[in-house]
């Protein structure tokens, strides 16, 4: 099981990464970005995962038996599911604008600021 | 004490303010007149600025600690979220506040419209950027250099009627979310590591272990993440593209702290947490920070020199200076530390004038081509002055602040027995000076030919170039346009000539103050200091915290002659490399030069995949890297 996340985990950020670095398609990069960052929440629920633990309540529900999952490491998930909210956002503003202003998604062709 | 419990109310407050404003300017912002809208943006960053001020002051001997809502730690365990405030740190915040009051202003009449969406993204920049300095938590850590990024991304897009400052920000946005993604990996690790999320805490877990695999991987993931922020070789690729085509205002907070935050992260971390492994690391990791350094300040030089375009011209002198920081504090003693901070505060100061400079050039003469511009200075004789101040306060001009922390800086290189980086932190920064004050000779004194220009840029067919002044044209023709209208010709108005100034006498005044360099000592000193840290913040030992020892200066009338007459090469030096530039004799000189540093330029190709297929390499460099210096 934890082997298993872990593999996942990589899986998701290389193949991502790779999505980034090959894209011909501002929006296509964006999904690829977002599913490598779907690699880091899979990362931290997975390091406060604990086998047969139940949910983080400990108010207003009668006693669970067993330990709980970290609650800490799921409110770092939840804080990077905001940021990437954010970023995926912002980022597909900008690829609408450069829809606009250059007449093309393709990042290749987009090349105003190379050296 | 009142003047400690004063202190710590202004802890909290240090973020508060610039937030609650940045709140006001978003919300309200539509209700105000322009100028209250102005107004209450400066005071905000002002007075933020006073508070870090004061508690660079307050600090200075004994670290503060503040827990958000008192939830102290019980028996050496921390279980809040801490501020440990440090001299180093607060002045860090300082710097930036002081680089966002003087954005402010210059915006006042720079943008013909701010409307208060932009204003509250420089306070919200503001405060993230003094969260990241007072913070001492890794996950908090984490946050501020999120929303640091964020906003930044947004600032650089913000012209976004233009294909330049679109692509800047997006290549900045992917690989600086990358960044932070791995960042954030590295703290899940660490936390897997040692349950704890506090600086001091994970150390305390941490000391004298011997580092096994997950460590390594965490230290690769977490210092990568900074990296990448910082800009350092082969994680740079953003920065030039981001800095050229931002707007003027953001570029000098840029080009001030954003990145020096990576590379303070970087350190920070590497003090409070990576050092107390078992197995005498950090000999190794010395060589490793002082390789990505030394790489970083040269491929910077070499690649300002080659730039026409003085924004990405002073982008890459940001980064050639990146490079010599991670110099200072890459030898991880607290003197090159010292060294390294003093710099970033008078090189910060500098750039940040040369940027605005370069901002009042634009809005004059709607271009910001050296080429274009040769000869076209007349009437900007007060912008030519500063930005010629300003690139020999590059060269460590005497008596400014970043003489005395070159000073120490090579004191401290001395000390560790590596004399010879004095050799690469003279080269690098003679050449990016000098390719400033080529600029400036051949704008105001309209020196140089136009074939010599094409020779110096490289290959006359290369269409980077081009493409590159046609996109930094096109935003100012915009803006001219506009300004067209209302006469060009107008006189520069007060707001744009004097931050720029303001900044450089800062620079200068804090040179002049006696005792700079040893307060500058002791501040890395408390920094560097482990133990010390550990025990203020979990209050192991209660009562007394042993004042720090301040470190001896060497401040020997000899030493310090000679650290001036270091100073005064390097000048000498960027103005012969200036003049080399603009020479017609030493064409061919220069021919040869472009011809074999082109294969440089095309690595920076301004696409996204590239700057990522280099991010995820040197991720793995850094991952080898630290398993020989680590285990």
């Amino acid at each position: 099981m934890s082997a298993l996340a872990y593999g996942v985990v990589a899986w998701l950020f290389l193949i991502g990464s790779y999505g980034v670095v090959t894209s011909r398609n501002l929006i296509h990069l964006v999904v690829c970005l977002s599913v490598a960052q779907s690699a880091t929440d899979i990362l931290l629920l997975e390091i406060g995962y604990r086998g047969g633990g139940h949910a983080p309540v400990f108010v207003g529900l009668s006693a669970h038996q067993g330990p709980a999952v970290d609650a800490v490491m799921q409110a770092l998930a939840l804080t990077d599911v905001v940021v990437g909210a954010a970023v995926t956002g912002l980022l597909l503003a900008l690829a609408v604008q450069v829809h606009k202003r250059a007449g093309t998604l393709n990042p290749d062709e987009l090349r105003a600021t190379r050296d | 004490m009142d003047l400690a419990a004063t202190s710590s109310a202004v802890v909290p407050a240090s973020i508060a303010v610039p937030l609650a404003g940045a709140a006001l300017m978003a919300g309200f912002s539509r209700l105000l007149p322009r100028w209250a809208r102005d107004l209450i943006a400066i005071a905000v960053a002002l007075g933020t600025t006073a508070l870090t001020l004061h508690l660079t002051a307050a600090s200075a001997g004994h670290p503060m600690i503040y827990w958000f809502s008192g939830w102290r730690p019980s028996a050496g365990t921390a279980i809040g979220i801490d501020y440990a405030v440090g001299p180093l740190g607060a002045a860090m915040a300082s710097l930036a506040g002081v680089l966002a009051s003087a954005a402010l202003v210059y915006c006042w009449r720079y943008f013909d419209s701010a409307r208060g969406r932009h204003h509250a993204l420089v306070l919200i920049f503001l405060a993230s950027s003094v969260d990241f300095c007072l913070t001492g938590d890794l996950f908090n850590l984490f946050v501020a250099f999120e929303l640091a990024a964020v906003t930044a991304f947004a600032l650089t897009g913000y012209n976004a009627g233009y294909p330049a400052p679109l692509q800047g920000a997006i290549n900045f946005a992917v690989t600086n979310s990358l960044g932070g993604m791995t960042a954030l990996m590295g703290v899940g690790f660490l936390y897997a590591r040692t349950g704890s999320l506090n600086l001091a805490q994970i150390g305390q877990v941490l000391t004298g272990r011997h580092a096994d695999g997950l460590i390594v991987v965490a230290f690769a993931l977490l210092t990568g993440g900074f990296l990448v922020k910082a800009a350092v070789v082969p994680f740079h690729f953003w920065l030039p593209d981001a800095y050229g085509s931002a707007p003027i205002p953001v570029c000098v907070l840029f080009a001030g702290v954003m990145s020096e935050l990576g590379l303070f992260a970087v350190i920070r971390v590497w003090v409070t947490v990576f050092s107390g492994l078992a197995g005498g690391s950090g000999p190794r990791m010395r060589a490793v920070l002082l390789g990505f350094g030394i790489l970083t300040a040269i491929v910077g030089a070499v690649m300002a020199l080659a730039q026409l375009h003085l924004k990405r011209m002073l982008a890459f002198v940001t980064m050639s200076h990146l490079g010599i920081y991670l110099i200072g504090a890459g030898l991880l003693t607290p003197l090159g530390l010292a060294g390294a901070s003093l710099l970033v505060i008078g090189d910060g100061l500098a750039k940040s004038a040369l940027f605005l400079g370069v901002g009042v050039v634009q809005h004059q003469r709607g271009s910001v081509s050296e080429a274009k511009l040769r000869g076209r200075g007349q009437g900007l004789a007060v912008t030519g002055l500063t930005i010629a101040a300003g690139a020999l306060v590059l060269a460590d001009l005497p008596p400014f602040v970043s003489s005395v922390g070159h000073a120490l800086m090579v004191d401290a290189a001395d000390q560790a027995g590596l004399p010879w980086l004095e050799i690469v932190i003279a080269l690098s920064v003679i050449a990016s000076s000098g390719a400033v004050l080529r600029a400036a000779a051949r704008i105001w004194l309209g020196w140089g030919g136009t074939e010599g220009s094409d020779a110096c840029a490289g290959s006359v067919d290369d269409p980077g170039e081009d493409a590159g002044d046609l996109s930094g044209t096109a935003g100012a023709r915009g803006s001219r346009d506009k300004r067209e209208r209302s006469g060009q010709r107008r006189r520069v108005p007060l707001t744009m000539v004097l931050p720029p100034l303001a900044l450089l006498v800062t620079g200068l005044g804090l040179g002049l103050t006696s005792g700079t360099a040893e307060h500058a000592a002791a501040a890395a000193a408390a920094f560097s200091d482990r133990a010390a840290y550990a025990a203020a913040v979990l209050g192991t030992h209660s009562g007394s915290i042993p004042a720090v020892g301040t470190i001896a200066v060497p401040v020997s009338p000899a030493a310090s002659a000679g650290g001036v007459l270091a100073d005064l090469g390097q000048v000498l030096g960027a103005l012969c490399v200036a003049g080399i530039a603009l020479a017609r004799r030493a064409s061919p000189l220069r021919r040869a030069l472009a011809a074999g540093t082109g294969w440089l330029r095309r690595l920076h190709s301004g696409l996204v995949g590239d700057q990522v297929t280099w991010l995820v390499a040197g991720l793995a460099l850094l991952a080898a890297l630290g398993e020989w210096a680590l285990r």
